[in-house]
């Protein structure tokens, strides 16, 4: 603001919208389809993949049925609100008759034009991929936005969300990072106030208590839903891979809750009924694998299918990217407004275990926890290059579940394929020390028996 | 029983063969194109030695980057747990807890319990820091044959210190320290201590115990082991064929599949 400037504060790329040539922005455009193709095939490709997960795959589908609705609503007059954190209030935006999506970027061509801009400046793919789809205009869905909410967590996100305001108003959320008592709520709660007002500005309906109180129980029923789903995981053989389940928790990002919810319970028809005919994911014996670290998004799944395919089966995560978008439901005592916005700022604040927060020691309880409901066997710890804060916590939670002795293996990656074959050969290895570690510890207790 | 190991590094492909629990031909070849021809020519070279014939090999495992892309083998397992199984096979009686493996473009370090089971293990980034190919681009800009680096690093009278384990980096700095006047024993001496700091720190995280045993081609090089045990403050086992213990592994592990399935048909 102190260039003078009258139309907003100063932008990073202001004249640079021509930058990036047609053939740049088409080819972001055609390499981001037919990645998402090719994931989604492999996803498809499955063994007995329950019927209803093509709702899910439909709503992840690159510039398809999401981003038709989506234009429509705001035809109408609608407006889109898109997400950059899963600390975010879906239930606010729709609450004030918006349309909550989130727009965190899995996709990896994008990476390139932002690179080219920024230079490689540490950013985690993650961030880059968001901005630089934002850049050549490559994401059908980012380009259906009237606002931007955007926690500031890491340094990452804090610029992404500075920079983006280049191309859509941004209404950035302070997140008081140092998590301790009374100070911190005061702090947090201001910022969802905050949001409330901005969010009835952007659509000029206030929030009423009651349309507040019927949001709330959408989402605390579609929770229910999730949590129903997730006992399937526990099972000896889950009726359901791990990158299903987090393909369907995204998609409670980008859909309208309600027909998440039905699609949820019909899937959770299908698991049983897949569970009496006795058919199930990945191969019976498995290693029970949790997914920790670093956001991943669709369609980066090379993680999780690399330990799919590996022998692994995924039947836990604690990413903010999967089970922790549904994991926590908002508890209500009271029903006033005041109330209600209490009970919704901690349930997005406090259950929250990214490593941008400090003290974190809740996430190790949390992940132990899982653990033991789930029977992991090993943790498959991923870090996003540039993902400083995930990738130093890992010391950390590897020595603690080191005690617990429960291994984990730590990977960093990019958004590239370039790593695949030695991305494999760790989780290979790491999949046949749990079989090993499994069938040594049953013999020695058939000794002792 | 007659099994064999084939392991398609990025360097070298190996083969061994064991017959009845001993180990009794192997093969060494540089890593050509065509993985099933260079495979194949490997494997003859240990029936040679063994005095056995192909069709005599009654199950192959492949492992190694390249374990994925040769059809020789009837299944393939990661290079890690064939090089613990092959180092529990050789080690039992000397009771190895940690074991260093450098490979062409990997380098692993495992860790064991006392029953020799694997409880942890780490590789390295992708990236060639601390792994032979390190040591083999090296000796090319310093026109040292590879196999005498060992013994030339050993005559050094002040290392010298070289500050980067990035390849790409490194080459320069050695051209530099070539043209800074310093001696060649005195730049490899420097170079194997460079390599053996990344290892040990690697090493460390995974947690080291003795006894620590040694493998992979660079096991050969008696500089870079006494570079190792220097920092590391102990001494490690090497074996007499560093470079074949994951094959041997592989091998060992194609005969417990053998035996798995005729008990359990």
């Amino acid at each position: 603001m102190s260039n003078g400037d009258t139309e907003g504060p100063p932008r990073y790329l202001k004249d640079r919208e021509e930058y990036f040539s047609d053939e740049q922005r088409e080819r972001t455009v055609s390499e981001s389809r037919k990645m998402e193709k090719r994931v989604k095939d492999d996803l498809k490709a499955q063994k007995d993949r329950p019927a209803v997960m093509k709702y899910f795959d439909d709503i992840h589908t690159y510039g398809g049925i999401r981003v038709k609705e989506l234009r429509e609503f705001r035809s109408g007059g609608g407006k889109v609100v898109g997400t950059l954190c899963v600390m975010v209030p879906f239930e606010l935006i729709n609450a004030a008759g918006a349309r909550g999506v989130g727009i965190s970027s899995g996709y990896y061509e994008p990476v390139h034009p932002a690179n080219e801009l920024l230079g490689d400046a540490g950013l985690c793919p993650m961030v880059k991929a968001t901005l630089g789809a934002k850049m050549v205009h490559s994401d059908p869905i980012a380009e259906e936005l009237d606002l931007v909410v955007s926690p500031a967590t890491c340094d990452g996100k804090l610029k992404l969300g500075e920079i983006y305001e280049d191309w859509a108003p941004v209404l950035m959320l302070n997140i008081p990072r140092v998590k301790t008592g009374d100070t911190t709520s005061k702090l947090w709660m201001g910022e969802i106030t905050y949001l409330k007002r901005k969010l009835e500005e952007l659509t000029g309906r206030r929030i009423k208590r009651k349309a507040l109180l019927k949001e709330i129980g959408k989402w605390n029923e579609a929770q229910a839903a999730w949590g129903r789903l997730l006992e399937y995981r526990r099972r000896k053989t889950p009726p359901i891979s791990g990158q299903d389940m987090l393909l369907i928790a995204q998609a409670s990002q980008k859909d309208e809750i309600t027909r998440w919810t039905k699609k949820a319970v019909e899937l959770e028809k299908e698991l049983e009924a897949m569970v009496r005919k006795g058919l199930h994911s990945g191969e019976v014996g498995a290693a029970r694998i949790m997914l920790a670290g670093s956001p991943i998004i669709y369609p980066n799944f090379k993680i999780p299918s690399l330990v799919e395919e590996s022998g692994g089966l995924i039947v836990s995560d604690e990413l903010c990217s999967g089970h922790r978008i549904m994991s926590d439901p908002v508890m209500l005592d009271e029903r006033s407004m005041s109330e209600m916005l209490m009970a919704l700022a901690e349930r997005y604040f406090f259950p929250c275990t990214c490593p941008c927060f400090s003290p974190n020691d809740d996430r190790i309880r949390r992940m132990k926890e899982s653990i033991r409901i789930f029977g992991v066997e090993g943790v498959v710890y991923h870090t996003l290059r540039g993902c400083h804060l995930n990738n130093l916590e890992a010391t950390k939670i590897e020595m603690k579940l080191r005690e617990a002795e429960i291994p984990m293996i730590k990977l960093e990656s990019e958004y590239d394929d370039g790593d695949v074959e030695q991305v494999r050969t760790r989780i290979e290895a790491f999949v046949e020390m749990i079989k090993t570690r499994r069938a040594f510890s049953g013999k020695k207790e058939g000794k002792r028996g | 029983m007659i099994t064999a190991g084939v392991d398609l590094g990025s360097t070298y492909v190996k083969a061994s063969i064991v017959q009845d629990g001993k180990r009794v031909g192997f093969g060494v070849s540089p890593t050509g194109h065509n993985h099933d021809q260079t495979s194949r020519k490997v494997l003859d070279q240990a029936l040679e030695m063994a005095g056995l014939k192909f069709e005599q090999i009654e199950h192959i495992i492949s492992t190694g980057y390249g374990r994925r892309v040769t059809s020789l083998a009837q299944e393939s397992i990661s290079e890690i747990s064939a090089n613990a199984r092959g180092v529990q096979w050789l080690g039992s009686e000397i009771g190895v807890r940690t074991i260093i493996d450098i490979g062409g473009q990997d380098t692993k370090v495992i860790a064991m319990d006392d029953n020799l089971q694997m409880i942890n293990f780490a590789m390295n980034d992708k990236c060639a820091a601390g792994t032979g190919r390190f040591l083999e681009v090296l000796a090319k800009v310093l026109k040292v044959p590879l196999d005498q680096m060992g013994e030339m690093s050993l005559r050094s009278e002040q290392p010298v210190d070289i500050t980067t384990t990035c390849l790409v980096f490194a080459k320069s700095e050695v051209a530099n320290l070539i043209f800074q006047g310093n001696s060649k024993e005195d730049i490899i001496a420097g170079i194997h201590r460079a390599v053996a700091r990344r290892l040990v720190a690697m090493a460390k995280k995974v947690g080291v115990e003795n006894v620590v045993f040694f493998d992979g081609g660079p096991a050969r090089n008696i500089g870079m082991v006494r570079a190792m045990e220097k920092e590391l403050g102990m001494e490690m086992y090497v074996p007499d064929m560093p470079q074949i213990v994951t094959a041997t592994g592989a091998a060992i592990l194609a005969a417990e599949k053998l035996e798995e399935r005729s008990q359990s048909s």
